[in-house]
């Protein structure tokens, strides 16, 4: 009884699951500084991106209903950014009365907040193709490569290692909760939404202390073994010449995309 | 007379595709006290979840005569089972021993009045009546298992289904568990490895390995033959 699902790597034979750690973590961020530094409104940059992104989703083997459906994940971001058209100044496009107050969609509003929802889709996406096509080990092991700190790298380590154990924990506490949630005839059962919340609450703050005190026997069990505060990691492994033509090619080409998208842009 | 609990043809699938029950048929009658045993992964824990509907598997399953299966009962068959998880960590959610062991009839929506003397009589049935202020966390094991159990006691269960009862116990808890649910008058279903306890309450025993049900008799009779508990990693108490 554990929880599988939560992990997004897929194990398969793609040219993309079989390019190294280093260079796939270098190429997404600088795919995902690319995408955001793209001017606002250059249409034609931001296809080429998706396209260019689309098609190493392809190469991966993994189903592209996959990517869509957990790019949903970006809808928060889009959501932060609603308010765009009415508080950008331009060219009035609608204009209505509420209440006595005016609100004005402007063209350049509505062109910013189909940039912003573009980019955080487009971004979204490039992150879970990293996490699609690589393990998460290997991904801290890249972030080392690449200079995180090294304590850093552990935590989010450590973070990986005890999602799925507090995410077991969460699941048998609704378990054990589904099973005592019953009915008897002539009562109604259920009782009220603020009882309800009220017990929910309870077990929220009895996950978080575990969580607590989990964390503190993890770390004895690490003083045990010799942890004085010095995060010691295995040597990486060896790097190829091929990963420098790759990540210097990619770069290489992100840098054309910006240069057209502001190219672009100042003929615009 | 229906069975308390009648199982037909159960087979369950994990979503990450590992087959955890194989085709099994158990039945038993009220007031019978059954023992599952098998190795660890053999499916025990699997099995006593679908026994109210936490897990769905393919198959039949009747408790007290009402289906399982059909999702408007699962409410009234989780008032007739109660399920006790093997780690009581998991089954006292709340802060306090009290609430832990109001939540089953609360839920039900009973009378504050009627709650609390469930409460108190479940606590005084497994012999908790003082700890009935306490905080759960700060509980020893002991304390915390026979706690777990008057959680699903307060809901007056007529199966009860435990899992793992006595694992981590020291002798003088696991002694009284034993003698109190020797003398508990109700139909149980109780997975374990603990064969001693076993040989002591549990007249008949089934067998579980691989998610199927290997052998299902007598405990006696089971337990004299060792080449059967062998070939599934089970020994017989000495």
């Amino acid at each position: 009884m554990h929880i599988h699902f939560l992990d997004p790597y897929h194990p398969l034979p793609s040219l993309i699951h079989s390019l190294d750690a280093r260079v796939k973590l270098i190429l997404v961020v600088g795919f995902i500084l690319t995408t955001s530094l793209m001017p606002v409104g250059v249409w034609a940059g931001y296809l080429i991106l998706y396209a260019l992104l689309i098609s190493a989703e392809i190469l991966s083997e993994v189903s592209l209903r996959y990517y869509f459906s957990r790019a949903l994940f970006s809808i928060p971001f889009i959501l932060a950014a609603l308010p765009l058209p009415f508080t950008t100044h331009g060219r009035v496009l609608a204009q209505f009365q509420l209440d006595g107050l005016t609100l004005v969609i402007s063209a350049e509003g509505l062109a910013r907040l189909i940039s912003v929802a573009l980019k955080s889709w487009i971004s979204v996406q490039a992150a879970i193709l990293l996490a699609v096509s690589t393990t998460f080990p290997d991904i801290l092991l890249a972030m080392r490569a690449v200079g995180v700190p090294r304590l850093l790298v552990a935590v989010f380590g450590l973070m990986w290692r005890y999602l799925f154990v507090f995410a077991d924990e969460a699941l048998r506490l609704m378990r054990a909760r589904a099973a005592r949630s019953s009915e008897v005839d002539g009562y109604r059962s259920g009782r009220s939404l603020t009882w309800r919340a009220k017990l929910t609450g309870g077990m929220a703050g009895s996950l978080f202390l575990r969580g607590f005190e989990r964390a503190d026997r993890v770390y004895l069990a690490m003083v045990a073994r010799g942890y004085d505060g010095e995060v010691r990691s295995l040597p990486l492994p060896a790097w190829k010449k091929t990963n420098t033509v790759v990540v210097v090619l990619g770069l290489f080409l992100y840098l054309l995309i910006l240069i057209m998208g502001s190219f672009i842009r100042s003929i615009g | 007379m229906h069975h308390s609990v009648e199982i037909k043809n159960l087979s369950y699938r994990y979503p990450d595709g590992h087959q955890a029950l194989k085709n099994v048929n158990l039945f038993i009658a009220p007031d019978e006290k059954v023992a599952l045993v098998g190795p660890n992964g053999a499916g025990k824990s699997t099995l006593l979840l679908h026994l109210n509907g936490i897990l769905k598997g393919d198959g039949e399953i009747k408790v007290c005569g009402l289906s399982v299966n059909d999702s408007k009962n699962l409410v009234k068959v989780r008032a007739m089972v109660g399920l006790v998880f093997q780690t009581p960590e998991d089954q006292l959610f709340s802060p306090t021993v009290y609430e832990d062991v109001a939540y089953g009839p609360l839920y039900q929506g009973l009378p504050l009045d009627e709650v609390d003397r469930r409460v108190r009589d479940a606590l005084s049935v497994v012999g908790m009546q003082d700890y009935i202020r306490r905080i759960s966390h700060h509980l020893s094991l002991g304390e915390k298992k026979r706690i777990a159990i008057a959680t699903v006691l307060s809901m007056k269960p007529e199966v009860l289904a435990l899992d793992e009862p006595t694992s981590g116990l020291d002798p003088r808890s696991r002694r009284s568990l034993i003698e109190f649910l020797r003398d508990l008058p109700m139909t149980m279903l109780v997975s374990t490895h603990d064969m001693y306890m076993v040989r002591e309450i549990f007249p008949r025993m089934v067998i579980m390995d691989n998610g199927e049900i290997v052998a299902d008799a007598e405990t006696e009779r089971l337990l004299q033959d060792t080449d059967l508990l062998e070939a599934h990693g089970l020994e017989a108490p000495r």
